[in-house]
């Protein structure tokens, strides 16, 4: 797969936070926002 | 800024209180979202590779981010924003 192409409409998404709480890329429309994406939570485990 | 993993959240909401980050961890269980970034191959990929992307105002993408230092990284993208 291939990163986005600058300057694409970025893939919308929504997905659970820790808290349980749907969180949708909607919800940040109007300002700058970075997504990013690790490996794991905790580091190297 | 949007975190995303493989990881399940309650393993995102320990992380987030062991280290003291407070702002959104989502948990891409099924890679849907990843695979449409390009941060993985396969819905079987063990964990995500780490990329980020810059999202504008508009919902269109600025910028993406690929095998970054991590520590230069939020310097980098804040020089993109500015």
């Amino acid at each position: 797969m291939a990163l986005p192409n600058t300057g694409s409409q970025a893939p919308a998404f929504t997905l659970p936070n820790q808290d349980g709480k749907d969180v949708s890329l909607d919800d940040y429309a109007g300002q700058n926002v970075l997504i990013w994406f690790y490996p794991r939570a905790f580091g190297n485990n | 800024m949007l975190g995303i993993t493989f990881s399940p959240t309650v393993d995102l909401k320990k992380w987030a209180n062991d280290v003291g980050l407070e702002q959104q961890l989502l948990c891409d269980a099924d890679r849907s979202v990843a695979l449409a970034y390009g941060a993985a191959e396969s819905a079987d990929q063990e964990r995500a590779t780490r990329i980020s992307v810059l999202i504008g105002p508009d919902g269109k993408v600025i910028k993406t981010y690929e095998g970054f230092n991590a520590e230069a990284h939020a310097d980098d993208v804040l020089a993109d924003v500015s």
